[in-house]
Formats: C-alpha cells, sequence, structure tokens
C-alpha cells in the first residue's frame, strides 16, 4: 500500500552497493526499457521519461536519474524519529467523525 | 677467441672421463628441480596481491575501490584476492596470463595510466578486455570459488534465483554477463553500449 498517492515506491529488494553515477546506473540494468525482456522487472514510470518543460525524452530525463533520491528500500526496522504521519483517509475519517458531534 | 669457443665445445663434446654418468644425471636432475623450482616461485610471488598492489596503478585506483564490495569484508570471513579474480588457478592459462602481463611492464614504464585521469581514460577498454576475457573461458575465476552445482538456489533471493534457473543452469550467460562491476566501480556504460552498438 501507498501511503499517500504520490509516494514513491519502494524497493522491495536490496541495493547493496548498486552504483548510480555518471558513468552507470545498476538500477536501470533492470527496468530499464530495453531491459525487461530478460530481467522481467517492472519498467521504470513512464513519467520518468518527461523532461522539466513536459516533453517526452527518449530516455529517463537527468531529473529522475538518481533513483535513490526518491526510492528506498523496505525494512522491518524501527523508526528512527517518532512519526506522527496519518493518511488522507484517517484525516477524512476524523473530520467526519466531528461533524456527527 | 674463435680457438677458445672450439675448445669450450671439444671439452662438453668428450666424454667424461672424471665424473660417472650417475653424477651427472643426478647434477642435471637437480638443476632441473633448482630452475624449475625458481620459476614456481617468481609465478608464487607474482600471484599475490602485494604484488598487484605494489603499483600505485593498481592500488590508487582499484584496489581502493575493492575494499568496500563483498568480496574484501563479508560475514563468512573469505575473501578474494587479485589473483583469484585476475589469474586462472590453471597452469597453461596461468602461463598465458604471465605474458600478457608482461604488457602491464611495459604500460608501467610507459605510464599510459600513471595518473586517475588517465587510468579513468583508459578504464573502459581495460575493463572490455577483462569481460573479453571472462567470456572466453566462461568465467572460470568465478566458478573456482563458486560453482554453480553447489549453489543452493532456494536460499537465494526470488530475484537471484529466478535469474540464475533461468539463464545460468541452461548456459545461456555465464556469471560476468549479469555480474560487472562487482569488484570495482564500472566505467561509462553508456559510452559501452554505443561501442558495442545496442
Ligand atoms: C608494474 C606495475 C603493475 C603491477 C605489479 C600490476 N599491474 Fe596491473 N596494470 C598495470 C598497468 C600500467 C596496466 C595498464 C596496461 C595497459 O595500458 O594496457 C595494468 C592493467 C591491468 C589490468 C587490465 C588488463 C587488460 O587486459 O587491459 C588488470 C586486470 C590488472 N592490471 C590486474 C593486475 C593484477 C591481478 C596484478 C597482480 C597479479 C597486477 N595487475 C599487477 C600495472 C601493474
Ligand atoms: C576467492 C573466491 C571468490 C572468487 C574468485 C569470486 N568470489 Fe564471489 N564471493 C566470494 C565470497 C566469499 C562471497 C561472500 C559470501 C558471503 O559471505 O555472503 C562472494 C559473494 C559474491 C556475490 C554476492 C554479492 C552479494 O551482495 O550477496 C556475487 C554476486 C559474486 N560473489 C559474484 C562473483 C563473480 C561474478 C566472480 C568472478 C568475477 C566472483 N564472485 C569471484 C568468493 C569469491
Ligand atoms: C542472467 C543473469 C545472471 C547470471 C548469468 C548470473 N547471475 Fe548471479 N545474480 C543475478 C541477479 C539478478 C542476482 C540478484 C540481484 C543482485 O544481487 O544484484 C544475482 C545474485 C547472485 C548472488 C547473490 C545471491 C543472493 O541470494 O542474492 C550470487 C552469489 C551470484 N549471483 C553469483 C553468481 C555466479 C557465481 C554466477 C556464475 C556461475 C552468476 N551469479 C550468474 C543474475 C545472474
Ligand atoms: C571478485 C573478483 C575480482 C577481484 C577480487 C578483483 N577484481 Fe579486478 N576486475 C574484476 C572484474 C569482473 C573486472 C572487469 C570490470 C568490472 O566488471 O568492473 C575487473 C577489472 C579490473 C581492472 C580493469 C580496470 C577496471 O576497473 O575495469 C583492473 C586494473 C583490475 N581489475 C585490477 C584488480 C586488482 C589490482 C585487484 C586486487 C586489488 C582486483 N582487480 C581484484 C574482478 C575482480
Amino acid at each position: 500500500m501507498r501511503n499517500y498517492p504520490e509516494q514513491p515506491p519502494l524497493i522491495p529488494h536490496k541495493i547493496d552497493s548498486y552504483q548510480i553515477d555518471l558513468n552507470a546506473n545498476q538500477c536501470l540494468t533492470c527496468h530499464s526499457r530495453t531491459a525487461l525482456e530478460i530481467s522481467q522487472a517492472p519498467m521504470v514510470s513512464i513519467t520518468h521519461f518527461m523532461s522539466r518543460d513536459n516533453q517526452f525524452l527518449s530516455s529517463v530525463t537527468p531529473r529522475r536519474y538518481f533513483c535513490n533520491q526518491c526510492h528506498v528500500p523496505q525494512g522491518q526496522t524501527k523508526d528512527l524519529v517518532e512519526n506522527g504521519f496519518v493518511d488522507i483517509d484517517q484525516v477524512l475519517e476524523y473530520v467526519s467523525g466531528q461533524e456527527g458531534n | 677467441m674463435f680457438g677458445f669457443l672450439r675448445r669450450t665445445w671439444g671439452v662438453i663434446k668428450r666424454p667424461s672421463v672424471h665424473y660417472s654418468l650417475g653424477a651427472l644425471t643426478m647434477g642435471g636432475f637437480l638443476m632441473g628441480i633448482i630452475f624449475w623450482g625458481g620459476f614456481n616461485t617468481a609465478l608464487e610471488v607474482t600471484n599475490t596481491e602485494a604484488f598487484c598492489t605494489s603499483c600505485h596503478e593498481m592500488s590508487d585506483n582499484v584496489f581502493e575501490e575493492l575494499k568496500p564490495t563483498i568480496h574484501y569484508t563479508n560475514r563468512s570471513g573469505v575473501r578474494a584476492t587479485c589473483p583469484d579474480c585476475h589469474v586462472p588457478h590453471e597452469w597453461t592459462n596461468k602461463i598465458a596470463r604471465k605474458m600478457q602481463a608482461s604488457k602491464e611492464v611495459w604500460g608501467k614504464i610507459f605510464g599510459t595510466i600513471n595518473t586517475r585521469e588517465k587510468f579513468l581514460e583508459h578504464r573502459l577498454t581495460l575493463a572490455q578486455n577483462e569481460w573479453s576475457r571472462l567470456e572466453a573461458n566462461d568465467s572460470l575465476e568465478c566458478r573456482n570459488c563458486h560453482s554453480s552445482e553447489s549453489m543452493d538456489i532456494t536460499r537465494q533471493s526470488p530475484r537471484a534465483a529466478e535469474a540464475h534457473e533461468r539463464f545460468l543452469f541452461t548456459g545461456e550467460k555465464t556469471c560476468i554477463s549479469c555480474h560487472k562491476g562487482i569488484a570495482h566501480e564500472l566505467p561509462d556504460m553508456g559510452q559501452a553500449a554505443l561501442i558495442n552498438g545496442h
């Protein structure tokens, strides 16, 4: 489940020492359009091909190149800081609960 | 001068009067052992990580990058050193590789990669040499430690198990086709793709 509509999906596997720099992007060795046939991985979202002027490019745009700026691996760990986040449905439920009073 | 040579040749040709045939064969045998041993020792010395990293070309670039990887430190404490991956253990391959290594000594003298910049410039070519070597020998060095027969894919991550089942066990691909850049940083792969034409 995503916690909010725009949440970047979590990575369901480890990404230890995967190189992402000017030379290489090891996420794209499996997730790029041309790698899917072999890797059977989901393709990088089509929105990632869109430049800031809403033009679709032939490959991932520079602003989306560094995958782990937005995507993080999933893990069962203790929260590092206390987190009071509630999602929109809970907020709406709370509001309608208030109105009912 | 010519006379001297002729006289020496005469001595060599003449049957020995002072040493028995047995002693002579024995001597030849011992010398053989000494030379063979010396040759082997020389190979042993050049087959160590200390030797490889004695050149700054190797220690500043590739060795530094190896250190954070699983082949340098891991939970089981078994590690791979440079010659494990780069010099085949098999005897004949060993000699062939040593011959190639002479090229490196040449490179050292003429400084093909004696600065970080020059190394990065050449990195793609060097890496491609290694890739084609490993493609050609079916990743022999990897398989010296990792045997696909002993791989229990039920204990591997789902991604690994699936990839190995579909492509490794069927012989369609070899380790290096999928596991590039496991020991050092990758060179410019965009450029690599352009050269290979895909
Ligand atoms: C005398 C210094 C020196 C030593 C010692 C040395 N290297 Fe190198 N190595 C070089 C240089 C210089 C090059 C680049 C040669 C060239 O320009 O083709 C190189 C290139 C390489 C390459 C790329 C090969 C290729 O085909 O392009 C590998 C792999 C390598 N070395 C591994 C090793 C290993 C393993 C050892 C130890 C057994 C070792 N080196 C010892 C200097 C050295
Ligand atoms: C000297 C033995 C040795 C050689 C040679 C060797 N490996 Fe390894 N490899 C290991 C060990 C030991 C581990 C770590 C095992 C552990 O503790 O999980 C490992 C781990 C790995 C992993 C797992 C990485 C991870 O994150 O779990 C991969 C992939 C791998 N090796 C591929 C290769 C490839 C490809 C080659 C050939 C270029 C190679 N190995 C050569 C010993 C070796
Ligand atoms: C078809 C591509 C492919 C081939 C060929 C291949 N592997 Fe893998 N391997 C993968 C993928 C994908 C993973 C999982 C993702 C990762 O670790 O980056 C993996 C993971 C591994 C792991 C870690 C196991 C785990 O549970 O994550 C080891 C060790 C390994 N490979 C060794 C090898 C060796 C040794 C060879 C050659 C005998 C080889 N692989 C051939 C694709 C391949
Ligand atoms: C686990 C196997 C492994 C070990 C250990 C290893 N290498 Fe490599 N090395 C490779 C592979 C595979 C390549 C091909 C390029 C790539 O995939 O990164 C390579 C490439 C190289 C290159 C070519 C330049 C480059 O970066 O591509 C040099 C030089 C080199 N290795 C030297 C060394 C030296 C010196 C050591 C020891 C300090 C060492 N290697 C340890 C597997 C290994």
